[in-house]
């Protein structure tokens, strides 16, 4: 999904942004995706880049897939026009809500595979992107919570370096927590 | 990569680095961390560092942000003649109602009479009974610590405050021994040191002659903007003047300062008066006569911390009869108790009122008169020194 800024329709919207920086992020297999810098300045990998005066033409980004990399701009997308409209969120004395309001969206866009979310997270990470990164690892979290250590070393590719016995040591010292 | 700690990670496809599966265990409940963490030796060490349990908490009290209204508290019956429980059962309920969550036992033996919630600071309880034994738990990962005795000579009339300390992520026992009207000592206990320290007497007070000793006082000493707050009865100036002021005891510099009560909050005809939190914000109850029949509770809070004309009264609590305070919680709720109840021939009648609504909810599910606390879960003295698991 490459963003194009000459689309035929123009909103009000983006008759006011005209003059909008743009900023062209490639991704590792080459593809290119042109998107506002305001919604690129998200990452803070990228903000970084463009701040130290780097960014000439293209930014490329080795370490992220294209397929990954329009659903992190859509993200990012999606994300700053939320803040942009929202109002600043006024805490009343005997209220304490301070409700998401993307919570939704949220919640179906890490409706992916695991590959696919696992990828998120390395890209999140990679761009420095803090609350891609959260959504991403709480929804791990969640997918965790009910499996078995074992489950948990498959899913992460870890060595289990505990002999055995120094297992089942160990298991019996937090019995309780595995009832 | 199957090295513990890989320096610089390939990422190859479906490989997580190691520092992100800690980011996402550190999101997992409690009971999941403690299964998790005999994934590797590596992942087990990280996980008992004060680092690994401070970013948990953290993240613990991000998503409590967002679920607001939801939080909890722990219950003990403060043990009685009639009952006499060596290990009183704790109940875990929801702040706003008191519905039953779960039961916990507790893992030490209260040989005594009394016993009492001292405070509770990220989900690590302190507990104290009569005979000056304090204990430090954390019922959700099923581990607690007995403090060691006393540095001062003698005790006598204790009372003591729980706090957490973020300077230094450690936490705090405060004891204050009134050894008469007019003198007493004070000791600090920090979990990081193992260790009881003597403060000296009344440092940073002007005034003499304060009593801290209230015996009738049931609820957790307040720990807000990072001082635990007590209500004393003071002897000032030449005249010899009584009044009630609070002593504020800075947890970082251990020193006291002084804030007077709202004016026209206590007179003569006052019963009783206490300290508590509401939403963060210390607030003061005051238990006094009421123009109907029956006694009444007023509830101030001091709106802007240090501010005194900040006080507002914000509710007044009707009842028709002798109702002694139990509990009031950060969300608003008083818990109060009649007692003799001859209409119900029981001998204690608990009544939970939402002081914003004045609702009352007449059967809160408590059965004994009892310490309350707030509770949360965390991994708070997982890496403590000697410490118990059971």
């Amino acid at each position: 999904m490459a963003s194009s800024s000459t689309s035929v329709v123009v909103s009000n919207k983006e008759k006011e942004n005209k003059n909008t920086k743009k900023v062209t992020l490639k991704s590792s297999d080459g593809e290119s995706f042109e998107v506002d810098e305001s919604v690129a300045m998200e990452s803070q990998t990228i903000k970084h880049i463009i701040e130290d005066g780097c960014a000439n033409n293209e930014i490329p980004l080795p370490n992220v897939t294209s397929g990954i990399l329009s659903r992190v701009i859509e993200y990012c997308k999606k994300h700053k026009e939320a803040a942009g409209e929202s109002e600043p969120s006024v805490t009343s004395y005997t209220s304490n809500s301070t409700t998401n309001p993307l919570t939704e969206w949220d919640t179906e866009f890490v409706k992916v595979d695991q590959n696919t979310l696992f990828d998120l997270i390395l890209a999140a990470n990679y761009l420095d992107i803090k609350g891609l990164l959260d959504l991403t690892c709480k929804t791990v979290a969640d997918m965790m919570k009910g499996k078995t250590p074992q489950e948990i070393r498959e899913t992460f590719h870890i060595k289990n370096d505990y002999t055995p016995e120094e297992e089942a040591e160990v298991r019996k010292e937090n019995q309780w927590a595995f009832e | 990569m199957e090295v513990a700690r890989p320096q610089q990670p390939i990422l190859r496809q479906g490989y997580l680095p190691y520092d992100i599966v800690l980011n996402i265990l550190a999101r997992l409940p409690v009971k999941s961390v403690i299964r998790f963490r005999y994934i590797s030796k590596s992942y087990n060490s990280s996980i008992t560092t004060p680092n690994f349990i401070s970013t948990h908490l953290k993240n613990i009290k991000d998503s409590h942000d967002n679920d607001n209204d939801n939080g909890f508290v722990i219950h003990m019956p403060s043990v009685t003649d009639n009952i006499g429980f060596q290990r009183p059962v704790c109940t875990v309920a929801l702040d706003r109602t008191f519905d039953r969550i779960s039961e916990l036992g507790t893992p030490f033996d209260f040989h005594y009479i009394y016993t009492q919630i001292v405070g509770s600071c990220n989900g690590l309880l302190c507990f104290a009974n009569s005979a000056n034994v304090v204990y430090l738990w954390n019922p959700s990962i099923r581990m607690f610590k007995k403090l060691p005795g006393t540095c001062l000579g003698q005790l006598k009339h204790v009372t003591l405050g729980f706090a957490y300390h973020p300077e230094n992520n450690d936490y705090k026992v405060v004891r204050i021994s009134c050894l008469s009207l007019s003198t007493h000592e004070i000791e600090v206990y920090t979990l990081s040191s193992d260790s009881w320290r003597s403060v000296g007497r009344t440092t940073g007070l002007t005034a003499t002659n304060v009593m801290f000793y209230d015996k009738n006082n049931p609820l957790p000493i307040p720990l807000v903007n990072g001082a635990l707050h007590w209500v004393s009865n003071v002897v000032e100036g030449e005249e010899n003047r009584r009044s009630r002021m609070i002593m504020a005891f800075d947890v970082n510099s251990e020193r006291f300062r002084e804030l007077a009560l709202p004016d026209g909050s206590v007179d003569e005809n006052t019963f009783q008066t206490f300290l508590a939190l509401f939403k963060g914000k210390l607030a003061l109850i005051a238990w006094e006569p009421s123009e109907q029949p029956g006694t009444q509770y007023s509830i101030w809070v001091m709106k802007e911390y240090g501010v005194i004309e900040s006080w507002n009264k914000l509710f007044v609590v009707p009842f028709e009869r002798v109702a002694h305070c139990i509990a009031f919680t950060e969300y608003g709720s008083l818990l109060v108790c009649y007692i003799n109840d001859q209409v119900e021939a029981q001998g204690f009648k608990f009544v939970l009122v939402d002081t914003e609504t004045l609702h009352e909810k007449k059967d809160p599910d408590i059965q004994h008169y009892s310490s309350v606390a707030t509770f949360m879960e965390s991994l708070v003295l997982f890496d403590g020194a000697n410490v118990v698991s059971y």
